[in-house]
């Protein structure tokens, strides 16, 4: 890390940390979650809202777009001053990373400035239409299709697996403006508003007991052609950027958050001794996710492409991720399987979602296929 | 000692340095190449010292070490170095040992010919949690007590450091080699010219006792963990580059077996261990304490294992002869992975402080 980013990293981590400190009251309300998703919603956007009032939330993003410049460390660094002082982590915040900069880079200006800090003041929420029934891991093969009319685009067609859809106020989405038989090339990304006429959002009750995604279906949807996220053709460019910034800020948030998961789990149940082997190895588990996530997210800060490198980081996520709830089973059965109360409930339900961390964002066999092909340089299969 | 004060300390005489550029690195592997092809035991040594690889690893001990240890694991060589720095990091050079000038493995005297090497417990040591880190040799009624040592290290050294714990006390008690009986061990990885040895403690000097004999022999094995991880690394590295060898010529069914998926996941599991593996190595030299040199051990021990299992199977049949090289690298890394503790036991060490304490270690800090 450069002495620059060094040095505006201490400065936030101090001030951030002191802000929290003398807000502790004000914050207590959002320490905690309420069991419904629409209530989580509500309590994590007014602790967003406060920090982008304070101007926490705006540093380490572009002035251009609203934010306060400096350097992108302080966003990693957000993250973990707010797990450390004990809050939940807004779902938001995850999406912001995952999303916004591919948006600000490849959008145009005028859009992301307009655009983005609505996204960052919790104004608004935007979602992610990248997988169809029929196009999963295979997203080349996607179908939902974007008709050239001139003015806009008319689309048509079905996703699914789209977080958060029925709170967003945008989509990211990837359709098809060329042949079925160009693939990839053949896909554009549109940034298209959520009550446009013609969009259906029906949710899905994923295994965790929460409608965490969504089935969205587009009935003639017109998307103005200055919606065109990068050039007609070049969705791929903007799915590939979306897929790192997974690897690289968002990872480093949420490897703060496995850790404080591990230390719930240590610091407030009573273990065995005869756990400490299992203990060991989530922790090394975890540390090794660190290592690597800080590695990335320092290139990431240094403004390095990251490219497919990024496959281990997502191995060691979903492993790290799995690692931990799987402990938390194993070691407490009678609280995990038993009990209702809301911790209990929590773990219940991080342990679910954990399932999907060897799907989403590609799955594991597909990381280890890059991996093996575009590291290891092994022969591709066809 | 809580988890938290056990992971912030660091070994004071060991300060973070720069990377290395890549440039030089290969330099000094390939010079330490060629030493570890041309010479073995004390020879070694003075090959090193020639070399200047000790004031080296006085300057820039992780450059050092990833040169040397990283080399021995991708050539399945060996140097008595190990034992060496780990006896030089507890007593200093023999004459000059207090307490004050227990260092972690500096050779201050410019010379290696007068540091009496540790003799080493074995692995059962460390699956014993009644002493905070374990791996102590323990000593019989009659004060007898058996261990592990380099051979050449003994040939080295006029005297040899064990840590032992005789009756209720802890020590750590200088040997003078001519009263140790040896046995040449062949064992699993006869290459690594390691002997059994039977001494008498009473008849050695203690040189540090008690809680002083703990710190300097924690510090100890976190060095020589270190050591350990960085020869793990070049062992699993060289496995995972016969693999690929292999993966990448051998033909069946019309193609090359590293073009079906059920090769190439097992070989990107190799490759994210090592990748881990590797981190975890670079970052204990960094911050060179207790539980990061332990992470770098386990994870090395992880990579080993990970590398064993599947470098093994994609290699086939060939990989099961005594002709290909494949079986010196799954010896050497089995017996590396075992030394200063297993990864079981090393995960075990690990659980137990956090268990106990209720915290975690907060370590690889932005």
């Amino acid at each position: 890390m450069s002495a620059n980013d060094r040095a505006e990293l201490e400065e936030f981590q101090r001030g951030f940390g002191r802000w929290l400190d003398e807000h502790r009251e004000d914050l207590e309300p959002l320490r905690s979650l309420p069991p419904e998703l629409d209530a989580q919603f509500a309590v994590q956007r007014r602790l967003q809202r406060q920090l982008y009032d304070a101007g926490w939330l705006r540093r380490g993003w572009p002035e251009q777009i609203g934010g306060l410049g400096g350097s992108v460390v302080v966003r990693g660094a957000l993250a973990e001053g707010l797990t450390r002082h004990g809050y939940t982590f807004p779902f938001a915040l995850g999406m912001i990373e995952v999303l916004a900069p591919s948006v600000t880079r490849f959008a145009a200006p005028e859009l992301a400035a307009e655009m983005f800090p609505r996204f960052l003041s919790g104004d608004e929420l935007w979602c992610q239409g990248f997988s169809e029934p029929e196009a999963g891991s295979d997203l080349g093969s996607l179908r939902t299709r974007a008709v050239d009319e001139g003015e806009h685009w008319r689309v048509n067609g079905q996703k699914i697996w789209t977080s958060w859809a029925q709170f967003a106020q945008r989509c990211v989405l990837l359709v098809r403006t060329g042949e079925q038989a160009e693939g990839f090339r053949g896909v554009t990304a549109l940034f298209v508003d959520m009550d446009s006429p013609g969009i259906t959002v029906r949710p899905l009750r994923a295994m965790s007991g929460d409608e965490e995604f969504s089935e969205l279906f587009f009935d003639d949807v017109l998307v103005p052609k200055s919606r065109t996220v990068g050039a007609v053709g070049a969705g791929v460019a903007v799915t590939m950027a979306v897929l790192e910034n997974e690897r690289g800020v968002l990872a480093w948030q949420r490897q703060t958050w496995l850790h404080q998961r591990l230390r719930a789990l240590v610091a407030e149940h009573r273990l065995e001794q005869s756990s400490a082997g299992r203990i060991g190895e989530v922790y090394a588990s975890l540390y090794a996710l660190k290592l690597r996530s800080r590695d990335t997210f320092r290139a990431v800060v240094a403004g390095q492409v990251i490219g497919p490198r990024s496959s281990v980081d997502k191995i060691l996520l979903s492993t790290g991720e799995k690692a931990v709830f799987d402990a938390v089973f194993e070691l407490l059965p009678d609280h995990t399987l038993f009990d209702d109360e809301p911790g209990a409930r929590q773990w219940r339900h991080e342990h679910a979602y954990s399932r999907a961390s060897s799907i989403y964002g590609g799955t594991a066999e597909v990381q280890r296929n890059i991996l093996a092909e575009r590291i290891l340089s092994l022969p591709r299969e066809r | 000692m809580t988890v938290r004060e056990r992971a912030a300390e660091s070994v004071p005489d060991q300060a973070p340095e720069s990377a290395l550029g890549a440039e030089d690195l290969k330099l000094f592997q390939e010079s330490m190449a060629k030493v570890l092809a041309g010479a073995e035991g004390p020879e070694l040594v003075s090959a090193l010292e020639e070399q200047g690889w000790f004031e080296l690893w006085d300057e820039q001990p992780r450059a050092a070490a990833r040169a040397l240890f990283g080399q021995q694991g991708r050539l399945a060589r060996t140097s008595p170095v190990l034992t060496l720095l780990m006896g030089a990091s507890v007593a200093g050079p023999t004459g000059s040992v207090s307490a004050g000038s227990v260092s972690a493995g500096s050779i201050s005297a410019g010379s290696i010919s007068g540091v009496a090497p540790v003799l080493l417990p074995g692995p059962a040591a460390f699956s014993d949690s009644a002493f905070s880190d374990g791996g102590w040799a323990v000593a019989g009624p009659d004060g007898t007590v058996r261990a592990l040592a380099q051979s050449a290290a003994l040939d080295v050294g006029r005297a040899a450091v064990l840590p032992v714990r005789d009756g209720d006390g802890l020590f750590l008690v200088e040997l003078a080699t001519e009263t140790l009986r040896r046995t040449p061990v062949e064992g699993l990885d006869p290459a690594l010219g390691l002997c059994r040895v039977d001494a008498t403690v009473r008849a050695g000097t203690p040189v540090l006792v008690g809680a002083e004999a703990e710190r300097a022999w924690r510090r100890s094995v976190a060095l020589g963990r270190r050591l350990l991880a960085e020869e793990m690394c070049g062992v699993v590295a060289e496995q995972l580059r016969l693999a690929l060898g292999h993966a990448g010529s051998r033909t069946q069914f019309g193609r090359p077996i590293g073009s079906f998926q059920a090769v190439k996941h097992k070989l990107a599991e190799v490759h994210v261990a090592l990748t881990v593996a590797e981190l975890a190595a670079e970052e204990a030299w960094a911050q060179p304490a207790a539980t990061s040199s332990l992470l770098a051990a386990l994870l090395g021990a992880t990579a080993v294992e990970t590398a064993n299992l599947h470098c093994q199977q994609v290699l086939g049949g060939i990989g099961f002869t005594w002709e290909h090289p494949f079986h010196r690298y799954a010896r050497r890394g089995r017996v590396l992975a075992a030394v200063l503790g297993s990864r079981a036991q090393l995960a075990r060490e690990l659980g137990g402080q956090i268990v106990d304490s209720g915290e975690l270690p907060v370590l690889a800090e932005l």
